[in-house]
């Protein structure tokens, strides 16, 4: 049998990007929940100020460039694809998941410097909340960076043309888990 | 159609990059409580760019939309709901 | 897309092997009976566990037999298996992933679902979480006890419980079956809104396909802080955080607060999808349309909205904020409103029908009257000054085993009734459902009514020796004949089984549309082949006229294009 994920439309909204913002949808509250478990404990609480010190501001401010930078090369990617350029289109994707993999190289370098120093998960609710939402929110630019490279090596080989629409959905997700450290990194970074 | 649009994409990445370093310049510039106002609108803003100009909300239908802010609107309500047991409490 | 042609894609064989077909198939009719089959066997779980409760409650530290005596940390662990079991091994894959992945294709006039892989991938998840699930049962330390609701601080740390691994895997079970609902509403909600036939408009609908929307958007709307706050209380247990524990700087409180945001719609996601299929027994049994089908759809989606305001109501006693007591027994009163219309609607499409009391109606007008009598306490439970008093008594369980049964039992054995001759292709042994309705309603009955008095005594929950308390041994009478009800309740049951294997083994099979009903399902065949319908169907109108002045017969089928008396006279 076929697939019609991105034919059969009654709506005019192709069925990839339906489900994609339904996941979407189901995902904000998991980060929601986390975010305002943290911002109500930590508005409630004294003494977090001491433990916020020891993050590493200056990667998580890199982090901040490389995510936001590769949000940028994924919707080119998306734009090359519409253009039916399959190598702009495995460029940009390469790149993405170069910025990606970036990503957690470094924050796999602030783990270790910070266990190191002694703060790990059990060093107070401050560490519990830091390794907890960067933890989840790392798994999730994991779990992106899979698709990513998946769909990487399907525009190397051409096949891509056709399926603009898994461009676009890895995309949607991609820039949803851009947005949560675009919260995550003033609310564990700035403050 | 890639020319027009890869100038918008990269547009809105020079202002993205821009709003980073208000953010950063203002926690050493302000005091404390502007400097968290302007942080935080700063990251709403950047989210909004990224949702409306990358994820193309600003030409999807209303269900799309509907489908994005209700879960947010929610978890906004849950969050005040958390205010009296454990911002005015502690 | 007015295609009536046979396309010859739909009739078109593929000859898959075994493992294909039967394991790892990716049609959703299916993915459908396996879901129904995995929550039926998991009932038989838990109607186990319930057996052993219910003795150790009648006959405390006496033997039960068949099972042996049961210390109170293992009777905690049976409470707490019973709970998470039911709701989301039974309940859920029952109500929604094998009623709604069966009929909203069918209904709706689609070949499959809009991403039948990721429908697959659904189960196996799901199955795969029975796997842990079950497993907790055997570890060291044995299955996780700490209620269903799981509440920190006794959940947060191993020596509280003394249950190591058993909450480890309690919690992953969990994760990874939200994991699969979270992948079914995606494609739920997809389906129904891309994939509808010609002519099906949203107004079109079947009640139940909008029931299990609501109940998707409700379930994947609310579960995501719940994620959270598992993720949360995994860490606590095997990093050493402390979210949970004051000692660190954690708040015990926030977990209450995030489980119930979820636990509260998570209950009318197990009621709305037992509630569409009452509506779609009702009227085809009373051969009447529906009564109000547009209040009823506006009715749900407000309900579903209010969902999200109510759950605090489960922390009355909790030592929460008093000030928040108020706010949500006012939003708990107005949530029965809409849950009002919708039953007065029930209740007027059954005014004045022609009705058939056939098994499956006999358990949708059950279902009912026990939401009925369970909506009715739910009101004293929502309003605080009442709550203060019977929460964590069996008052409140009796309350919820008379919604849930409603939903999950008197209506998920009405839906199973009502389509098995779609889903099997055979028919069902009246005399047998018969039976098997009239001993149920009997039983459970009176298995709760005294359940509420012995609440309002004053017997608490998950207690595993009412005996060491003076106040509570003169209700021993009553918690005796609970359970000797129970007992006799579970063996009712076999009346279903029996007839599940005696009718599946009937040499004789089902038609197309033994009931004479109007949706979409019906005009296909029974059970119906990969692609469901030999060509696109067109709707023409909407499912519920019955009795209609307009056809000749008492239904009129949503696809059967209508002849207008003159034509008719040419």
């Amino acid at each position: 049998m076929t697939t019609h994920t991105a034919t059969a439309s009654q709506t005019a909204i192709p069925s990839a990007k339906t489900g994609t913002w339904w996941f979407l949808a189901s995902e904000i509250p998991v980060f929601g929940g986390l975010i305002a478990s943290y911002v109500v404990l930590r508005l409630g609480g004294g003494g977090w100020a001491e433990a916020v010190s020891h993050v590493n501001f200056s990667l998580g401010l890199v982090n901040t460039f490389l995510l936001l930078t590769s949000s940028m090369t994924i919707v080119m990617a998306f734009a090359a694809v519409q253009d039916n350029n399959p190598q702009r289109t495995g460029a940009f994707l390469g790149l993405t998941v170069l910025l990606g993999l970036g990503f957690l190289v470094i924050k796999a370098i602030e783990y270790s410097t910070e266990i190191t120093h002694g703060f790990v998960p059990s060093s107070g609710i401050f560490w519990s909340f830091y390794y907890g939402m960067t933890g989840l929110h790392a798994l999730h630019v994991l779990a992106g960076i899979s698709v990513n490279l998946v769909l990487w090596v399907t525009a190397l080989r051409g096949s891509l043309a056709q399926h603009s629409y898994r461009v676009e959905a890895a995309g949607l997700y991609w820039h949803f888990v851009d947005i949560i450290w675009i919260f995550l990194f003033p609310l564990l970074y700035l403050t | 159609m890639g020319n027009a649009y890869t100038r918008h994409y990269l547009t809105i990445w020079i202002w993205l990059l821009l709003l980073v370093l208000v953010s950063v310049t203002a926690t050493s510039i302000l005091p404390k409580l502007q400097a968290l106002f302007l942080i935080f609108s700063v990251a709403i803003i950047k989210a909004l760019l990224v949702a409306r100009n990358y994820m193309h909300l600003k030409h999807e239908r209303v269900i799309i939309y509907a489908i994005a802010l209700v879960p947010l609107m929610f978890v906004i309500m849950l969050c005040f709901a958390l205010f009296p047991d454990f911002v005015f409490h502690r | 897309m007015t295609d009536a042609a046979v396309d010859p894609e739909r009739t078109h064989h593929h000859k898959l092997g075994f493992w294909r077909t039967y394991v790892f198939s990716t049609d959703h009719k299916t993915i459908a009976r396996q879901y129904l089959t995995l929550g039926l066997l998991w009932a038989i779980v838990g109607g186990l566990l319930t057996y052993s409760m219910r003795w150790q409650l009648a006959y405390p530290e006496t033997e039960v037999p068949g099972w042996g005596f049961i210390a109170p940390d293992v009777y905690n662990a049976l409470v707490t298996m019973h709970g998470t079991i039911m709701v989301f091994f039974v309940a859920m894959p029952i109500l929604l992933a094998a009623f709604g992945n069966f009929l909203i294709p069918l209904m709706i006039g689609a070949q499959d679902m809009a991403f039948p892989r990721l429908n697959m991938l659904s189960f196996w998840v799901f199955a795969t979480a029975s796997v842990v699930l079950l497993s907790s049962f055997f570890v060291p330390g044995g299955a996780a006890a700490a209620g269903w609701t799981g509440y920190p601080p006794l959940s947060a740390k191993a020596e509280y419980t003394g249950v190591g691994w058993g909450m480890n895997l309690w919690l992953l079970a969990l994760a990874l079956e939200f994991a699969s609902f979270l992948m079914g509403g995606v494609n739920f909600l997809t389906t129904t809104m891309n994939m509808r036939a010609p002519g099906m408009t949203f107004f079109r609908l079947p009640l139940i396909i909008w029931m299990e929307l609501t109940a998707a958007v409700i379930f994947m709307l609310s579960v995501g802080p719940l994620i959270a706050g598992a993720v949360m209380l995994l860490m606590d247990r095997i990093l050493g955080t402390t979210f949970y524990l004051p000692e660190g700087g954690g708040e015990p409180l926030l977990w209450q607060h995030l489980f119930w945001f979820f636990g509260h719609p998570e209950v009318y996601v197990l009621l709305l999808p037992g509630l569409g299929i009452v509506l779609e027994v009702i009227t085809v049994f009373g051969r009447k349309p529906v009564f109000g089908y547009r209040t009823i759809i506006y009715s749900t989606i407000v309900a579903g909205f209010l969902s999200f305001i109510v759950w605090a109501h489960h922390q009355f006693v909790s030592g929460m904020d008093p000030r928040l007591a108020m706010p949500f027994s006012i939003t708990t009163i107005i949530i029965s409103v809409p849950f009002a219309i919708v039953i007065f609607a029930i209740i007027a499409t059954l005014w004045r029908a022609s009705i058939t009391f056939a098994t499956p109606m006999l358990f949708a007008v059950g279902a009912l009257g026990v939401f009925i009598f369970g909506g009715l306490t739910g009101i004293f439970n929502g309003s605080a000054p009442v709550d203060i008093y019977v929460h964590d008594t069996y008052f409140v369980v009796a309350h919820f085993h008379y919604t849930l049964f409603s939903a999950v039992f008197f209506g998920g054995f009405a839906g199973i009734y009502f389509w098995f001759p779609k889903m099997f292709g055979r028919m069902m042994n009246e005399a047998l459902g018969k039976i098997h309705f009239w001993f149920t309603f009997i039983l459970f009955n009176s298995v709760f009514i005294p359940m509420h008095l012995v609440g309002l005594r004053g017997m608490m929950r998950r207690i595993a020796n009412p005996m060491q308390y003076e106040f509570l041994k003169p209700l021993q009478p009553l918690n005796q004949f609970i359970t000797l009800a129970a007992i006799v309740l579970l063996l009712s049951q076999i009346a279903f089984v029996i007839n599940v294997f005696w009718s599946l083994a009937g040499r004789k099979a089902a038609e197309r549309n033994p009931w004479q009903a109007n949706t979409l399902e019906w005009s296909a065949e029974s059970p119906p082949p990969h692609g469901n319908f030999a060509t696109t169907p067109v709707v023409y109108r909407g499912p519920y006229e019955y009795s209609s002045p307009e056809a000749a017969d008492d239904w009129l089928a949503q696809n059967q294009p209508l002849v207008t008396a003159k034509a008719a006279r040419q």
